[in-house]
């Protein structure tokens, strides 16, 4: 008996570290899990690793920012599993530069992938959720406070967190039965190492390892969390046992945004 | 559902349904629960009555626990309920309404989660009304206290991240669920517009998650089981 049975999520970006651990943790539960990313290879490996814990998992290869590709996704999502339950809109990249450095391109790149895609996620997928869902936000700690060199990246994932809230609002007048919420992670690495997606840090490798290190010297719990800090919350979101838990952050960041970050 | 498997757990406010709820679910967990309440309740092991502002009364809480190899987590959810309009509530209402809504959580914290920590960290869940965030009339007192318990909650979580070993501590921050009535008080919690009715289990579920390892590098931090009231002014 797991608390996700019977239920079908969609991961986007389930080709990277943090969607390859809520992938495996809501398949762990029961879920069965759409994968989705564009890198065919590492979705592909989700999937394996998802089929070797004994869950269930398919992958559809998906730009988040292509209308197109998410009618296509939510379809193929029903067709193949007959239903949808939950959208994890977990895809997204950051650009850390100060914002003289910084091009309008960059903001762009960031809205369109940060924001845009779980706009259009979302606005296709609910209609598709027939018998009520969760939709699980992935934010950042740094859309809700400021940080250096984090101007364009603030701006995306600020306008989800709060587009996550006035959804959430739509949802509950509706009646509809659509929970729509937000993790909001400090930094998470697996193994503690900078993610290949996460490598467009002001100072190249050499200003991601200080931005590791500063990131866990401003951590009250003293660590860089893994993808798997979060991944807990997203079951708790994911589940019934959530049902009155809506336009919420779950904050997972080691305590930092209790002291003011 | 095994994830407290081992753990003791001190939880306040057996004797109404919130601290009932988070009883039989940290039973349900595999905890072994240390209630405080005035009568035995079905999932505690051993229950004391207790009074909350006395460090004596907490202190019996904490040895019944160490006897049984903890505590390990910490459940402040003994909420009282208090409205009444600003101008008409007394010194008196304060004060007494403090005892329950500020000083009892507070003196939990104090006195607990050394005795958490001696036995190798653990879990501090605190309860609190989602109206520590959002105004609403004749609630202002109840809003104060529920405000300053947040605010001591983190503050007590970023003490406790410095030290090992390492106890964790968030909140539950609750909608319209069924609460005592403080003395004095003029209306009741149904009678205030907080959004939906919620159920204790599934604050109690919140609690849990809490109060878990899963939830080791989560501190500080509150989940809303509101039914989205404090964020989306949903009435």
């Amino acid at each position: 008996m797991g608390k996700l049975d019977g239920k079908v999520a969609i991961v986007t970006g389930g080709t990277g570290a943090l969607g390859r651990a809520f992938s495996r943790a809501l398949a762990g539960e029961g879920a069965k899990i759409v994968a989705t990313g564009r890198d065919e290879a590492r979705g592909k490996e989700t999937v394996r690793l998802v089929r070797k814990a004994g869950g269930d998992a398919i992958f559809i290869q998906h730009d988040v920012t292509q209308a197109d590709d998410w009618a296509r996704v939510i379809d193929e999502t029903i067709d193949h599993y007959g239903r949808l339950d939950t959208l994890m809109n977990n895809a997204g990249d950051a650009v850390l530069k100060p914002i003289d450095v910084l091009t309008l391109e960059d903001l762009q790149y960031l809205m369109r992938l940060n924001f845009e895609g779980p706009f259009l996620g979302m606005k296709l997928a609910i209609p598709r959720m027939t018998e009520g869902g969760a939709i699980i936000n992935i934010t950042v700690l740094t859309a809700i406070v400021g940080n250096a060199n984090s101007t364009a990246y603030s701006a995306a994932k600020g306008s989800l967190g709060h587009l996550t809230r006035a959804l959430a609002s739509d949802c509950a007048r509706a009646g509809n039965n659509v929970r729509v919420n937000a993790i909001v992670p400090g930094v998470l690495f697996e193994g503690g190492v900078v993610s290949p997606g996460a490598t467009r840090v002001h100072g190249g490798p050499d200003g991601a390892r200080r931005f590791q290190e500063m990131i866990a010297a401003k951590t009250p719990l003293g660590r860089i969390g893994e993808p798997e800090d979060a991944a807990a919350a997203a079951v708790y979101l994911a589940s019934d046992e959530a049902r009155h838990v809506t336009g919420m952050e779950f904050v997972v960041d080691g305590g930092r945004i209790a002291g003011g970050n | 559902m095994n994830r407290m498997a081992g753990r003791v757990a001190i939880v306040t406010g057996a004797d109404y349904p919130l601290g009932a709820a988070c009883i039989a679910r940290l039973y349900a967990e595999g905890a072994e629960v240390v209630a405080a309440g005035s009568k035995p309740i079905a999932g505690a092991a051993a229950t004391c009555r207790h009074d909350g502002a006395s460090p004596d009364s907490w202190r019996a809480l904490i040895a019944e626990a160490q006897q049984r190899g903890g505590p390990a987590v910490l459940v402040n959810a003994d909420l009282r309920f208090f409205a009444k309009p600003f101008a008409d509530t007394s010194l008196q209402d304060v004060q007494s309404l403090s005892a329950s809504g500020i000083v009892a959580p507070w003196l939990g914290m104090k006195e607990v989660i050394p005795a958490i920590r001696a036995q190798g960290g653990g879990y501090v869940v605190n309860v609190i009304s989602a109206l520590g965030r959002v105004a609403h009339p004749d609630a202002a007192i109840f809003s104060a206290l529920s405000g300053g318990l947040r605010v001591a909650t983190k503050s007590a979580a970023l003490e406790c991240a410095r030290q090992e070993p390492r106890v964790i501590v968030n909140a539950v921050i609750v909608g319209a669920v069924p609460l005592p009535n403080a003395a004095g008080t003029q209306g009741t919690m149904e009678s205030l517009s907080v959004g939906p009715a919620i159920d204790p289990s599934d604050v109690a579920a919140a609690v849990a998650q809490l109060a878990c390892d899963e939830s080791d590098y989560v501190t500080g931090m509150e989940i809303y089981v509101d039914g989205g009231y404090s964020v989306t002014a949903a009435r």
